[in-house]
């Protein structure tokens, strides 16, 4: 800034200010901007609240006073500051008019800690919302339950067809429900694994207790089998293999519209085990499959769609299952459905740290 | 024969009752607790085949009354399950626990769970 400020230079910043001055209020950074002399000129209203004056005061002052430090402004440049207890990212942008020359630097400031807040507001609703709304439907469920296993008395068969409808909304508001709160808790960045040894036939075990009743009010049989070449103990996240399982179970559950749903867990070579949860007679199409594993964005696009097939809770499958280091195989064969999770095999502590899967397992022709 | 003792402790009455109702299914006695307070006194009195246990309460915390439970010789073959929505408190208790659950948790599977403890106390 050593140039002599010229006139021209002058006229040039006072059209700058006046072309854009109704941006600059109404935008929601805080703007300053300074002449060639390191004054400023001008700010905006957002400016004034970060700074806790008024635009009057910010105006006239020097920008070593604002930023807390001389800056040499040769370049475009971002600074990291702190002012009272805000942090402040700062990039300055210089300015220059129709003849080239610079005329202005513009300071750009934006509230870190805003941002932040945002994030934890919004992570906050969504986990405070997700358990306020899964314990009233949780009496819901239970209600339905008790009528179902008539606790209160033999139902007629209109009102068991009204308590099916009434089982069928809240079970996929509750499936809605318990992916939000999955989906809040990865974004929080609460997805960890906790890993311990296990034996895989409590697997079956849990995933029976847990979705026995689903199959069996859909009429379906849920069966299971262990390959005899896995090892009795293996070496994992418990808990959370048992929601992958539950969630590819309850997946195919929705899906089946008759028959058997069959939980398979074998070995598809030395170094890895896999858990395979096939259907019997259900039409899921490829594009559906896809999408099956989306993110939980799009289970918005799937109720307005009244897409009932792909259930959310595949999302967070996908993502445990990477997680693991391990892969999903999705396969078909005739109607049949085949969602297969192939994982490291572990054994001990130390093997869950050694590498994820390099090589591209070789893919199920999906008619195992 | 009397039935065996089952502790429904459950602050949200509507849980209460679904799990009171599933106790009773598997054969159980059932008495409904609706603070944790109340539980510690009627736990120093009797001896419960199977505690089903909310964790989230006011006053005396599930966690506090599970720890009782398991410091106290007279209760050692008490099976308690744990019921909860909040999976980070699950994991605090899952040593001390014979079952966790996460909420939702549906009168089948309490049911279901509690039948597997019928007789094992003995």
């Amino acid at each position: 800034m050593g140039d002599k400020v010229t006139k021209e230079q002058a006229r040039q910043l006072t059209a700058f200010l006046d072309k854009n001055e109704s941006i600059l209020k109404n935008i929601d950074e805080g703007i300053v901007i300074f002449d060639l002399d390191g004054k400023a000129v001008a700010a905006n209203p957002a400016a004034a609240c970060l700074f806790g004056q008024p635009v009057r005061e910010v105006i006239g002052s020097d920008m070593g006073t604002l930023l807390g430090e001389e800056v040499k402004i040769d370049r475009e440049r971002i600074l990291n500051l702190r002012r009272d207890d805000k942090a402040l990212l700062v990039a300055l942008v210089l300015v220059c008019g129709p003849s080239g020359q610079t005329i202005c630097t513009v300071a750009v400031f934006h509230d870190l800690a805003q941002e932040a807040d945002m994030a934890r507001v919004r992570d906050d609703f969504v986990s405070l919302a997700s358990h306020e709304l899964r314990t009233p439907l949780g009496a819901v469920l239970g209600y339905v339950d008790m009528l179902r296993e008539d606790v209160y008395g033999p139902l007629t068969k209109q009102q068991s067809e009204v308590v099916d409808r009434v089982a069928a909304n809240a079970e996929q508001l509750a499936s809605l429900v318990n992916s939000l709160l999955d989906e809040a808790q990865m974004q929080a960045g609460g997805l960890t694994l906790n890993r311990v040894p296990f034996a895989p036939i409590k697997l079956i075990d849990n995933v029976q207790i847990v979705m026995a009743r689903a199959a069996q009010y859909k009429g379906l049989n849920l069966t299971a089998c262990i390959a005899d070449d896995v090892p009795a103990m293996l070496y994992g996240d418990f808990q959370r293999l048992c929601q992958v399982l539950s969630n590819l179970v309850g997946n195919a559950i929705g899906l089946a519209k008759s028959g058997i749903v069959h939980v398979e867990v074998y070995r598809p070579d030395e170094d890895h085990w896999a858990l395979e949860v096939s259907d019997t007679g259900s039409s899921i199409s490829e594009e559906t499959q896809s999408y099956a594993f989306a993110p939980f964005r799009q289970v918005g696009v799937s109720i307005r769609r009244g897409r009932r097939g792909a259930e959310p809770g595949l999302s967070i499958v996908r993502r445990l299952v990477a997680l693991m280091n391990g892969k999903i195989v999705e396969g078909r064969a005739g109607h049949r459905n085949i969602f297969t999770v192939i994982l490291p095999l572990a054994l001990r502590d130390t093997d869950a740290l050694c590498e994820g899967m390099e090589e591209p397992i070789s893919v199920q022709d999906g008619t195992r | 024969m009397s039935h065996l003792l089952a502790l429904v402790i459950e602050d949200y009455v509507d849980a209460a009752v679904i799990f009171r109702e599933a106790v009773k299914r598997a054969g159980f006695e059932a008495e409904i607790i609706r603070d944790g307070k109340t539980a510690l006194e009627r736990l120093a009195t009797v001896e419960p085949a199977i505690v089903i246990l909310d964790l989230n309460m006011p006053g005396v915390s599930g966690a506090e009354i599970l720890q009782q439970i398991r410091s106290d010789p007279r209760l050692a073959k008490t099976h308690v399950i744990v019921a909860t929505a909040h999976p980070e408190m699950a994991d605090e208790v899952r040593d001390q626990a014979d079952l966790v659950l996460i909420k939702p948790v549906t009168f089948g599977q309490i049911s279901a769970l509690a039948a597997r403890f019928q007789g094992l106390g003995e």
